[in-house]
């Protein structure tokens, strides 16, 4: 093919003619020659002829036989015809940008977290251990000898490391800042298979008691904090007053298991200690390739029984449970956008839908056109390439417009998302675009042609006798295009639903008690360097002078200190027998959360007293044990008794202070999350337990944020190489724990919305079509004088029964599937009636008004007009 | 008027392009020719003509040109283009080797 053929010249059609006008002129004038009359000469001419436009076609089709050629012809005369009903242009577009866009947009961020990438090869090999089977989370924290068994009898692994992350201060810098180090052994990078980017990483034995005090940076920490020095290897650092010195830093982007600043071996962490008893450490490993998860699973438990019979005190029940590392850190978050995704991918079913529903009945319209190009000799499959022609300007013009969408409304979806997941590079999915692009291009084309692949079957005559004026009286379409009303439906509900049940679920969560007055609570925290402040004493006393001086603060109603101030994300708990219970078994002991606090703490959080006393000055060091404890402990191990002046064991390490006294109980509160179901707490004061990490918890009689200057200037003048960090508000961290559930909530609304008004739309589009193509009928029902009343139900009848069978699939299909989002709701079960009720009439309701309007349009239909047109 | 034979397209083609291995020529004119030479044998219907000549330029055979006719009226021409002679040598072998094959059978047979 000659390139200058790529683009038709314009004359062509021009010059066809006039190629066959002269042939036949030609011809005329030889019938002339012969002697025939005129009259009988351009006849017999035109006979022999025959017929001019099948000749055209077919030249056309050998012409532009090549596929781009007409392929560009088609949309020059599609794009016309687009202009002539650009409302219906407009709206296909309308709902290909939305689906391909938003989608798009959404599912990229859900997959970006969901399904991120980690650069590691195998992925599914590395795992966390967990030595307590019942743990929540997947993980549990072991003993450094522990480890050490596990670590030379395993045969399936090829590297068991430990790691805790914690924060660590900075000093000798302009300011004391802290940054979060991760504490691990040696060989912790080559689980992952990591490499430096300056420097090196960790050498064996680098990790033991007396080991150098080295450390490795992450790479955003160097950029950030250290000027992106590229002298930065062998520089000095200070970490909880301790020296260490610079040897490595990781490559960019490297931020597991969380976002570390500092790398530094595991013997430095403050609770490192050689004994069995003392669990610091997370377990963590990658399994052999020859070996499966499951096989690396049962090797470690055969060395977990043979530890719980040799160390009883401190293995006794102790089991193996192994965790893919990927389903430990997406934990919190993988129900939700699963659901997420489904509700996704329905909302594209519905687009979808709603396309086709639009192309069948513009096909319909245009049914006579399609009769009479048959007859007059096109080929099916050149109508067909046509109407593909016409569809696919419009598709890409919808996937442009989509794109664009995507684009701008990723950065808004971004901004809008939990804190937690700012870290991660979202970027727009290429493969979910291609997806989403593909699935609804697809449709629309497919939907586009289905009205020339339907008219194989008709024969010309009969489709001209019915076909031509446009009011098919057989409409064979009209079901698949309900039924198409009918899934819209159903899969617009299951969204609307969900949406519902996600709502009841948040007021509820809003509505639970924190067991705290919120309001204008301050709370930043610290930790104090281990070998400056050496003994218990030391510790307690910097706690309580602190306490003191921050309360002279100007504004300051109260203060006081708590090692783990409730929705930080902080808590510590502990196993425990309560006096005179039965001795349970070993590892089956009742836990409860702890914390340490200093005496004016249950006062300024607001946590009542219903028992006994609060400690005071006289719970020293000096003085005998206690404790108070949370009432929902005193109700389940003490029942109705007064658990005060009763007694408490701790299964602890530390055998001076096993057995307290309860002093008091308080009220309840929730330490982690709002969704908390179980508070037993038990507190201690901080004089009698060694305790470095420590919350300032002050109350405010002015906004709170505004005294944070104020306060840390007042630690500073205690110690001014004391940082101190995560300076927020009690309320802004309660409303960040329940983030992911509002970001939950406003999403499936949005989807239940979005879904609703589509299938409105389609609906509506429906139904017009159906009383446009039964004007007749209706005309001739009302000149027979039918109650106009009558005519409107007779159209509302026939919406409202796709949409109640809808409902109704919808309805069911919801309840299947609400074990799904069942884990998710808080306080409500998942066949909560008032949700579906709320699913049911708000589509209902908006049904009613997308029935009505085309209902309305059938009674204005003027019978004189619509009958003389026949 | 002789019998409407029904050519193979590719027996067309091959006239064609030995009608206008003469001079170039219409539409019109190849036509009458055709009919002309085979003595009112082969009427070539336009139906199969123009698509066939269409077909031809497209693969480069034949090339067209707008000229003026004698009686001044516009018509398209067609002539042979390079590519076209050696097909059209290379057809006629073919077609010689095939009829005289095809005679010995029906003689022999």
């Amino acid at each position: 093919m000659k390139f200058k053929r790529i683009f038709p010249r314009s004359s062509f059609e021009p010059e066809l003619a006039s190629e066959l006008q002269f042939h036949l002129e030609q011809e005329f004038q030889k019938n002339l020659a012969s002697g025939m009359s005129e009259q009988e000469a351009w006849r017999q001419a035109k006979i022999s002829f025959g017929g001019v436009e099948g000749i055209k076609e077919e030249c056309r089709e050998l012409r532009f036989g090549s596929w781009f050629e007409s392929a560009w012809r088609d949309i020059l005369f599609g794009l016309r015809l687009l202009r002539k009903s650009p409302g219906f242009a407009v709206v296909v577009v309308a709902i290909l940008a939305l689906s391909i866009g938003a989608n798009t947009a959404i599912f990229s961020a859900v997959n970006a977290v969901l399904l991120a990438r980690w650069p590691f090869s195998h992925p599914e090999k590395i795992v966390f251990v967990s030595e307590d089977t019942h743990s929540k989370f997947g993980w549990s924290l072991t003993s450094v000898l522990n480890f050490e068994d596990y670590a030379s009898e395993q045969q399936t692994f090829d590297q068991l490391a430990l790691w805790i992350a914690q924060s660590v201060n900075l000093t000798g810098q302009d300011r004391p800042d802290r940054l979060i180090g991760s504490f691990v052994t040696t060989n912790f990078f080559d689980v992952f298979g990591t490499k430096p980017w300056m420097g090196r990483l960790f050498l064996r034995g680098e990790d033991q008691p007396g080991g150098p005090y080295v450390a490795v940076l992450s790479y955003a920490a160097w950029q950030t904090r250290f000027g992106a020095n590229p002298q930065i290897l062998g520089r000095q650092i200070t970490l909880n007053n301790e020296s260490y010195s610079i040897v490595g830093v990781l490559p960019r982007g490297y931020m597991l298991p969380f976002e570390s600043d500092v790398f530094v071996t595991a013997q430095h962490q403050t609770s490192y200690q050689r004994n069995r008893s003392d669990k610091p450490f997370v377990m963590l490993g990658r399994v052999k390739q020859s070996a499966t998860v499951a096989q690396a699973k049962a090797d470690l438990n055969r060395i977990a029984q043979r530890l719980a019979h040799d160390y009883p005190t401190a293995n006794a029940g102790i089991g193996i449970v192994v965790t893919d590392f990927r389903k430990v850190l997406n934990q919190s978050m993988r129900v939700p956008l699963l659901v997420l995704l489904a509700a996704v991918a329905l909302v594209l079913l519905i687009a979808c839908a709603n396309l086709a529903n639009l192309l069948l009945a513009r096909g319909l319209q245009r049914r006579g056109e399609m009769v009479i190009r048959t007859a007059l000799g096109a080929m099916r499959q050149r109508i067909i390439r046509q109407l593909m022609s016409e569809a696919i300007p419009i598709a890409l013009t919808g996937g442009l417009c989509g794109l664009l969408l995507a684009k701008w409304l990723l950065p808004l979806l971004v901004r809008l998302a939990p804190s937690t997941f700012q870290d991660i590079q979202i970027v727009l999915d290429g493969r979910v675009l291609l997806f989403s692009s593909l699935l609804t291009l697809l449709t629309a084309v497919l939907f586009a042609i289905a009205p020339a692949v339907q008219l194989s079957g008709t024969k010309a005559a009969s489709g001209l006798n019915s076909g031509i004026r446009g009011t098919v009286r057989t409409d064979t379409g009209a079901k698949v295009r309900a039924a198409f009303v009918i899934c819209q439906v159903a899969m617009s509900i299951m969204l609307l639903v969900g949406a519902a049940l996600l709502i009841r679920s948040f007021q509820k969560l809003m509505a639970s008690d924190t067991g705290l007055a919120l309001n204008n609570l301050l709370t930043m925290e610290y930790r104090l360097p281990r070998n400056k402040y050496t003994s218990p004493e030391a510790q307690a006393a910097f706690h309580r002078e602190l306490a003191s001086r921050v309360a002279q603060v100007p504004g300051v109603v109260s203060s006081a200190i708590v090692q783990a101030v409730p929705f930080s994300g902080n808590w510590g708990d502990i196993h425990f027998i309560p006096e005179g219970a039965p001795v349970p078994e070993k590892g089956k002991e009742p836990t409860a959360f702890t914390n340490l606090i200093t005496p004016e703490y249950f006062q300024t959080v607001g946590i009542p007293i219903v028992r006994g006393r609060a400690f005071n000055d006289q719970d020293n060091d000096a003085a005998p044990r206690v404790a108070v404890i949370s009432r929902a402990l005193a109700q389940r191990y003490f029942g109705e008794k007064n658990p005060v002046g009763r007694r408490l064991q701790l299964i602890d390490s530390d055998p001076t202070d096993q057995r307290l006294t309860i002093v008091g109980v308080v009220g309840n509160a929730k330490q982690i999350s709002l969704r908390d179901q179980d508070e037993a707490e038990i507190y201690f004061p901080y004089e009698q337990k060694p305790g470095i990490f420590g919350t300032l918890v002050l109350r405010t009689a002015v906004d709170p944020m505004s005294l944070a200057n104020a306060v840390r200037e007042a630690v500073w003048a205690l110690d001014k190489d004391q940082p101190v960090w995560k300076i927020r508000t009690l309320q802004y961290l309660v409303q960040r724990d329940v983030e992911d559930d509002r970001l939950l909530v406003v999403l499936m609304t949005g989807f239940g919305l979005l879904a609703m008004l589509l299938t409105a739309l389609g609906t509506y589009g429906v139904l017009s079509n159906t009383v446009g193509q039964r004007r007749q009928e209706i005309g001739v029902r009302i000149a027979l004088g039918a109650d106009l009343g009558k005519v409107r139900n007779l159209v509302m009848r026939q919406g409202l029964k796709m949409v109640l069978a809808g409902i109704t699939i919808g309805g069911i299909a919801a309840i299947a599937v609400s074990r799904v989002i069942g884990s998710v709701l808080y306080g409500i079960s998942a066949l909560d009636l008032a949700a579906y009720a709320a699913g049911f009439t708000v589509m209902i309701v908006v049904a009613l008004f997308a029935t009505y309007l085309p209902a309305r349009r059938a009674t204005r239909v003027n019978p004189a007009v619509v009958l003389r047109c026949e | 008027m002789g019998e409407q034979l029904d050519l193979l397209q590719g027996t067309l083609d091959l006239l064609i392009l030995k009608t206008l291995a003469l001079e170039a020529n219409h539409g019109w004119g190849i036509a009458q020719r055709i009919q002309q030479v085979s003595g009112d044998v082969l009427q070539v219907g336009q139906g199969s003509l123009y698509p066939a000549l269409h077909r031809l330029e497209k693969k480069g055979l034949i090339s067209s040109e707008w000229r003026s006719t004698e009686s001044n009226r516009k018509a398209k021409y067609y002539e042979l283009t390079r590519s076209g002679r050696s097909q059209l040598a290379t057809e006629l072998s073919e077609w010689h080797r095939m009829s005289g094959a095809i005679a010995l059978v029906l003689d022999n047979a």
